[in-house]
């Protein structure tokens, strides 16, 4: 039987048409620097303002600063690093944005106030307009990448807005999936490519309105200076290739698919996370009584099933995810809980047969 | 391959390549001993599911040599995606802290020196992870052991392994006999340099990486600074130094944690020959010192013993006996306690010395494993050990 691969939101595979672009482009065997002032590298210059203005495009960004990055995590430090005073952000943020915002105020160079949240991973934004108060910047995701809840960023704007503070987004999740909607308050964006298909390494910080970035590895002018180090030429424009196809159609299209999953998955007593919030129509965290995710992970692989729980260590054990933890949800129960995540190739599928498939594997 | 992988007494027939033998969890280290047994079973045509543990944050950051370390499991990672089998690392931190480190403080605290290897084989080789494996549906758990499981009569038998320079039949000594059917030792026919050089021939990655020997979770630092770490300074039992039979106090020492019976160095006293540690009494925080004739005795008890060869011990056995790793066997009569089978007293032939509360005890017929214990108390040398 071929594997069924369920875990887009850690990375989904690359596209055709993603794959198409970058071939082609590779395949001409040119140089790729984009800095160089010769007829080379102004070859390259074009493809990459080509690449940055398709990609400003399908964000809908009315600013005209696209900072390429090598990811998201890049894109998220480059915004955190510049920030001073009170930062107002979420606990049920990535660890890109939790671990740097924490040790910065560990050393004392930043001062954090968490919105709370409720038991499904929404946040309080009743709460947003006094947190705010004298606050300098606020730093939020569009999409939780464990629990797949969708941020009111309206609300967050609004809010921001009233209180003239800067809203930084994560859009890593959501970004070639979900249509973004970006309200004005927004002064950055953090943008992935390989959460939708695009390639592994590439990603971009969207600013305006005055947001100010410095690079975190200082070096030559590439992006005016911001993110020093040649582009990645090529990843940039297979990821622009991509984004012209409106692919996020299809992610869409999961809805149906991933409610029958759960459903299944309910009959034998797990319980679906964050259910009653908006969530990625692709993305289930469940919760199996009993169940220990650490050695289900393994069973679902070896019937030829790949799904995620926690966070892996660089020696590949499992921590249970400090999302879920935040939540919260005791480490008993977090240890119990693993990530679904469905992709583009399981549009039209039979969610139910998807979920019996799991639950066969893991009665093992 | 036309070298037998595994044994060379196997009898298992050489098999086509891609025919699948039942699935086989193999325990890696990220050492040459699992990834070898690993390597072959998957060569053989079994498959091979490799699982490490991991028990422990990096105690130091640069320590790398004991096994298990971060870097230990990138190297079996390595080896799996050599041999294309699935690897996994299981994260049994908790357990290991709660059921190996704490035992291992707590020992040290009550002036025992504690043998954190059998407790590891005892509670997560051989118990977590033996549970595991079945529900993984694997057929057997193999290890890089050097010791032997062999069928004989319809009994499985716990045995040495045959290179007497590696075996680690000693730290096996608390199995489950009823498991003994579901794990293998591919190792305990081989020497270690069969292993290494059929390693190499194998194309295991880490055939010429270096032995681990120190206890795996201590890091670069004495044991008794690991333990006084997890000692609050009320729990550190100090107390006077004083010379067995006379009872003259020598000195004072800062923690009997900082001992181990059979220790000469770092005492603190001197004496008109070498002095020893005798013998440690927790209550009063006495270290009682000796000289070398002192310290052997012939009588000793084992607590929570546990037996292999049979489900009810005999009354009274003759055996051969070993109180630490890498010690010549010893003549001892065993006798076990009728009310329960867990608590024996040992009689040995010849005194011994540095009898250790807290160590093992493990009795052997010639080259089988009968059972073994925990030494609980040592008495009945040549001299009066207490005070």
């Amino acid at each position: 039987m071929s594997r069924l691969y369920l875990d887009h939101n850690a990375t989904s595979p690359l596209r055709p048409v993603a794959r198409g672009a970058l071939d082609a482009i590779l395949g001409e065997g040119r140089p790729l620097n984009a800095g160089s002032v010769h007829a080379e590298g102004q070859w390259a210059r074009t493809r990459l303002e080509r690449a940055r203005q398709m990609i400003l495009d399908a964000a809908g960004w009315s600013g005209d600063e696209l900072v390429f990055t090598a990811g998201a995590t890049e894109s998220n430090h480059l915004v955190i690093h510049a920030l001073k005073g009170v930062v107002v952000s979420s606990r049920l943020e990535h660890p890109s944005v939790v671990n740097p915002l924490e040790k910065l105020e560990a050393v004392g160079l930043l001062e954090c106030r968490w919105v709370p949240h409720d038991g499904e991973g929404r946040h309080d934004t009743a709460a947003l307009q006094d947190i705010l108060q004298g606050a300098d910047h606020a730093l939020v995701t569009a999409a939780n990448n464990e629990l797949g809840v969708v941020t009111d960023l309206a609300a967050w704007a609004g809010a921001c807005a009233v209180a003239g503070v800067p809203l930084h987004v994560d859009a890593s999740q959501v970004f070639g999936r979900l249509p973004l909607e970006l309200p004005d308050g927004v002064t950055s964006v953090t943008l992935s490519a390989h959460k939708a298909g695009g390639p592994v390494g590439v990603g971009a910080l969207l600013l305006r309105g005055g947001r100010v970035v410095h690079p975190v590895l200082p070096g030559g002018h590439q992006e005016r200076g911001r993110r020093p180090g040649t582009e990645n030429v090529a990843f940039a424009h297979a990821w622009a290739e991509l984004l012209r196809q409106r692919e996020d159609r299809l992610w869409q299209g999961l809805a149906p698919v991933r409610d029958a999953f759960e459903r299944r998955l309910e009959t034998a007593g797990a319980r679906v996370l964050a259910k009653a919030a908006p969530r990625l129509p692709n993305t289930s965290s469940v919760e199996f009584p009993g169940g220990d995710a650490e050695e289900m992970l393994m069973l679902l692989d070896l019937a030829g099933i790949a799904a995620s729980a926690g966070s892996a260590c660089s020696a590949g054990s499992i921590d249970p995810s400090p999302v879920l933890l935040a939540l919260p949800l005791g480490e008993e129960a977090a240890r119990r809980v693993l990530r679904f995540s469905l992709g583009p190739e399981h549009v039209g599928l039979a969610g139910d047969d998807l979920g019996l498939r799991v639950l066969r594997a893991l009665d093992a | 391959m036309s070298v037998p992988l595994i044994s060379p007494n196997s009898d298992v027939p050489a098999v086509d390549p891609g025919v699948v033998r039942g699935r086989a969890v193999v325990a890696m280290s990220g050492g040459v001993d699992s990834s070898y047994v690993a390597a072959a079973l998957a060569s053989e045509g079994f498959e091979v599911v490799g699982i490490a543990m991991r028990l422990y944050g990096d105690p130091d950051a640069a320590a790398g040599k004991s096994c298990c370390s971060p870097d230990d499991l990138l190297d079996a990672r390595t080896v799996a995606s050599r041999f294309d089998f699935p690897f996994y690392v299981a994260n049994y931190q908790r357990e290991f802290r709660e059921r190996i480190m704490d035992y291992f403080v707590a020992e040290y605290r009550a002036g025992r020196t504690p043998s954190p290897c059998v407790l590891c084989n005892d509670h997560l080789k051989f118990d977590t992870l033996l549970e595991r494996m079945t529900r993984l549906g694997g057929s057997f758990l193999a290890t890089g052991h050097y010791a032997r499981i062999e069928e004989r009569n319809g009994r499985h038998r716990l045995l040495r392994g045959v290179d007497r320079q590696k075996d680690q039949s000693y730290f096996l000594f608390g199995l489950r006999r009823e498991n003994l059917s579901n794990i293998r030792f591919p190792l305990g026919d081989l020497t270690k340099e069969q292993v290494r050089s059929r390693a190499a021939e194998l194309g295991v990655p880490t055939a010429t990486k270096p032995e681990s020997q120190d206890i795996c979770f201590v890091g670069s630092g004495s044991y008794a600074d690991f333990v006084e770490k997890r000692l609050t300074p009320d729990e550190i039992r100090k107390g006077p130094i004083r010379l067995a039979g006379s009872g003259e106090t020598l000195g004072v020492h800062s923690g009997i944690h900082r001992f181990t019976v059979g220790q000469r160095r770092g005492i603190g006293v001197s004496g008109r020959r070498p002095l020893y540690v005798q013998r440690i009494d927790a209550a009063s925080g006495t270290v009682w010192v000796a000289e070398r004739t002192e310290l052997s005795f012939v009588h000793f008890t084992t607590e929570r013993t546990n037996w292999l060869a049979w489900g009810v011990p005999p009354d009274r056995l003759k055996c051969t006996l070993q109180v630490r790793y890498r010690q010549q066997p010893v003549e001892a009569t065993v006798r076990v306690d009728p009310s329960d089978s867990t608590r024996t007293v040992v009689t040995l032939a010849v005194p011994e010395r540095a009898i250790s509360p807290g160590q093992a005890a493990v009795f052997y017929d010639g080259d089988e494993v009968l059972g073994g214990g925990w030494i609980d108390t040592v008495e009945g040398g040549g001299e009066p050990a207490g005070p």
